[in-house]
């Protein structure tokens, strides 16, 4: 048993196999995931159980009250170049000087060969009214 | 029945001179699903395949995925010692599974062939000897640690107590419905002391209840490197509670 598992093929572990950026615009925010390759990150639609879903808040609720991202698809796992959506209904106007909002984000990600423990992020973009 | 126990010291210390020692410790958890592999590999590593040395395998169950699955035999304290691990080794995070061979080597957990190469390159470094005695006497372990002419910088001495053998049927996370087997799955891990030169230790502990077989493991480890400069292992073929039986490790 122990030679016929020598055979399993050799991989380093990437410990950071998810890169995020977030553009976007007063109306709308795009959460970009760039999944490394071999690895998976667990969606928003990952029931309960098991590893977490991506969860995405917003810290600034007064201007951002609640947010209600969408995937590209509903699998519960998503792999390669994925864009989340998230549609904006500010409250308040932004500030002459920019409204800066804060993302927090968690989630979990696996490869077929290893897990790694619950990740946070923190990420931030700079929204201008439409005046400016 | 205390006088059959009584007897069933003995030291490994001869062991030490015809195979070296090598620690295996593998961190893992019932509710990563990449896991099971892992122990599976661990279970043939303590079969002893390879020649020369003598593997002594530790699985040691982190506690960052009991949020699906609580895992009776996490703690915390694996979680930080995993952590430490990864200073040492310049990572930038964890993972599971992960194989730690000598406090030298570190891969992915299920993987056979880095497992061969960095018990290869173990077997290399000379190992100090470690002389452990242990006995149980119902629910309490009697154990000592006897190092002698180490020449350190600064190490710590570790002991261990393992349950030989757990099973588990997960019922949720994602390896539900799946009945898991471990080895040598670590109950306690505690620092005894710190070492330079010599080291003398009794220690009197009480056993976890329902154990099915007890193996106490001893190891030196230094305190810059990580490195396992030293380790012996007893094993104790017993329900705790009931009779032992001494298993003497395999030459």
């Amino acid at each position: 048993m122990f030679y016929s598992l020598l055979l399993l093929a050799y991989f380093a572990p990437n410990l950071n196999p998810v890169q995020w950026t977030l553009t976007g615009t007063p109306k709308q925010l795009v959460l970009h995931a760039s999944i490394s390759e071999h690895y998976k990150l667990y969606s928003l639609t990952k029931p309960k159980g098991g590893p977490i879903p991506l969860e995405i808040k917003f810290r600034e609720t007064n201007y951002v009250p609640a947010i209600h991202p969408t995937q590209p698809n509903p699998a519960h796992q998503l792999s390669g170049e994925v864009d989340f959506t998230i549609p904006l209904k500010l409250i308040k106007p932004i500030p002459a000087e920019g409204l800066q909002l804060h993302v927090d984000l968690r989630y979990q990600s696996c490869s077929d060969q290893i897990c790694l423990p619950p990740t946070r992020r923190e990420l931030e973009v700079t929204l201008h009214s439409a005046s400016h | 029945m205390k006088l059959q126990t009584l007897l069933l010291a003995a030291t490994i210390a001869a062991t030490a001179q015809t195979r070296s020692p090598i620690l295996l410790e593998l961190f893992t958890s019932e509710g990563c699903s990449s896991c099971p592999p892992a122990d599976r590999l661990l279970e043939s590593l303590d079969q002893q395949p390879v020649s020369g040395a003598d593997l002594i395998v530790l699985g040691e169950h982190v506690d960052y995925w009991d949020g699906s699955w609580k895992d009776r035999f996490s703690s915390p304290a694996f979680t930080k010692r995993q952590w430490a691990y990864a200073k040492y080794f310049g990572l930038s995070g964890v993972y599971t599974p992960q194989l730690v061979v000598d406090g030298q080597s570190e891969f992915v957990g299920s993987h056979g062939g880095d497992a061969k190469s960095a018990i290869q390159k173990a077997l290399m470094s000379q190992k100090h000897p470690v002389t452990l005695k242990a006995r149980s006497d119902g629910n309490t372990l009697k154990a000592s640690v006897h190092v002698d002419g180490l020449s350190s910088k600064g190490a710590t001495v570790f002991l261990a107590l393992a349950e030989s053998q757990a099973q588990s049927n997960v019922t949720r996370g994602e390896n539900a419905g799946r009945h898991l087997k471990h080895i040598a799955v670590v109950r306690s891990l505690q620092a005894i002391g710190d070492i330079t030169n010599n080291f003398e230790k009794e220690l009197e502990l009480t056993l976890p209840k329902n154990l099915n077989g007890l193996r106490v493991v001893a190891f030196i480890q230094d305190k810059a490197t990580g490195r396992v400069l030293g380790v012996a292992q007893e094993k104790l073929s017993c329900s705790i509670h009931c009779s032992c039986s001494l298993t003497s490790p395999p030459i």
